[in-house]
């Protein structure tokens, strides 16, 4: 009886300890074995050493880029700032003001080129700006408020988002610049 | 003697096998939606792949199974976010879990004032570690102890996060899965997970973690589970095995999340067949990308 008794203890005892042996090996994977270790982890840092550092180079060129457009918008804004004062005390626009006018529509076109609009933009139709443009007061009013609006988009966008409306500001940008050197 | 020795062998097995086999849940778990209202989110990115923003509803057009819907809301950056994370705690993830759980805080520090979301970390079961939140401030200490260990139950994880969505009051609702591979171990099948995801219109995005020298197969396998979850809910599969990358791809993630189009119909077919409906949106736009869920189960009368 004795005798049963213990080797019924024992047989449970080899399956306990088997079965805490197969959860053990369930827990442990083969990455922390030092033979799959040493091998896997060479290559695997190696591979990701290369990824992170392209990773690295692009997200550098990404916020590089972000950072002029958003510079160029503010040159832009600033521009036509000064040409606004020049009009206002004027009354009229300065040859100096034609050549700013000049550098103020190729940095809205840059802007819209790095945005990713194109050329189809010049021929769309802007009710709110070509009803507006009348008079050349009018004309530098409005360019100012749409300077300004692009400004505020781009202040808002991030280097992972593309906004229509700041690409709609640099055409209207355009139409305007235009608008004022015909003008003249 | 014998037999008893044999029969305590055999109730001894019994024991251990029920301990050791992960918990199977039941799989006719349904999660309850409203279905007199379609919602849909979407991404609209440009050539760049950037997502592009200040779209008005003129420009976009619904069609379920075909026929064109009427919409009836549309809303665009302002309207906040729901979102579950869900981190593969498994133990093939132990060298990233670090990675890991700093891409999850980086989540949470880009999210606007209304957004809110939610972290789960998943192994052989799936366990809460913060709960729907606007803050990093109050983010769980037990998100700094996460060990990995044990198998994989992705699909019950999933079907977690959209049980917890469902619960939510915002229409704009995301997973976001950080995981290096396929499930080992749960009791749902990817197919009911899928369902459960699309209708309560999550979004589901998967970061896949595999280490680069898996076998082709592997890798394959790994990332067939995954990009079939995000196609089919509108989201993105991001393959993203260094630090910097992972971090960047969560703040794509977080800022994509509070640029998309909510646009919601009523649909024209409410009938309760259980059916597929697949769903379309269209932009008249060119050059322009629309990720959205593709379709939804109709609910089926009991």
């Amino acid at each position: 009886m004795l005798q049963r008794f213990i080797f019924i203890i024992l047989t449970a005892s080899l399956f306990a300890t088997g079965y805490m042996i197969v959860e053990a090996q369930q827990q442990q994977q083969p990455i922390d074995s030092p033979l799959f270790h040493q091998k896997g982890a060479d290559n695997e840092d190696r591979a990701w050493g290369i990824e992170e550092r392209m990773a690295k180079m692009r997200i550098q060129k990404d916020k590089k880029d972000h950072e002029e457009l958003i510079a160029r918008g503010l040159e832009l804004n600033e521009i036509i700032g000064q040409l606004e004062k020049s009009f206002e005390a004027s009354g009229q626009l300065s040859q100096e003001d034609f050549s700013k006018l000049a550098t103020a529509e190729k940095l809205a076109k840059k802007i819209r080129n790095d945005l990713g609009g194109s050329n189809d933009g010049d021929e769309e139709e802007l009710p709110d700006v070509d009803k507006k443009m009348s008079t050349l007061a009018d004309a530098v009013k409005l360019i100012q408020s749409k300077s300004e609006k692009l400004i505020g988009e781009l202040k808002k966008s991030t280097r992972f988002t593309i906004s229509v409306p700041a690409i709609q500001s640099t055409n209207a940008v355009i139409r305007l610049a235009k608008f004022l050197r015909v003008r003249n | 003697m014998n037999r008893t020795i044999c029969l305590t062998g055999w109730v001894l097995c019994l024991w251990c096998l029920t301990f050791s086999i992960p918990a199977q849940t039941k799989d006719d778990e349904t999660i309850s939606v409203d279905s007199s209202i379609v919602v849909m989110n979407a991404t609209v990115t440009d050539t760049a792949g950037k997502a592009v923003t200040g779209l008005t509803q003129k420009l976009f057009r619904v069609f379920e199974d075909g026929a064109e819907q009427e919409i009836k809301s549309f809303e665009a950056e302002e309207t906040p976010f729901a979102a579950v994370i869900l981190l593969d705690t498994s133990g093939s993830m132990e060298e990233r879990v670090t990675l890991a759980r700093s891409a999850a805080i980086q989540f949470l520090d880009g999210m606007r004032a209304t957004d809110v979301a939610s972290i789960y970390n998943f192994d052989s079961k799936v366990v809460l570690v913060q709960d729907f939140s606007n803050s990093r401030d109050i983010l769980s200490e037990h998100i700094f102890d996460l060990k990995a260990h044990g198998t994989t139950v992705l699909n019950d994880a999933v079907y977690k996060a959209a049980e917890m969505l469902s619960k939510r009051p915002e229409k704009r609702r995301a997973i976001i899965i950080l995981s290096d591979g396929a499930d080992t171990a749960s009791g749902k099948s990817a197919d009911k997970v899928l369902r459960a995801a699309l209708s309560v219109n999550a979004t589901i995005y998967s970061v896949d973690m595999s280490a680069p020298n898996l076998s082709p197969q592997e890798k394959a396998q790994n990332k067939g589970a995954l990009t079939n979850f995000s196609e089919k809910t509108g989201g993105k599969y991001i393959s993203t095995p260094g630090g910097m990358a992972l971090r960047d791809a969560f703040t794509r993630i977080v800022q994509e999340l509070g640029v998309q189009y909510t646009i919601s119909y009523a649909p024209a077919n409410l009938k309760k067949d259980g059916k597929w409906r697949s769903l379309e949106l269209r932009i008249s736009k060119p050059n322009l990308t629309i990720r959205t869920r593709k379709g939804y189960n109709a609910p089926k009368l009991k």
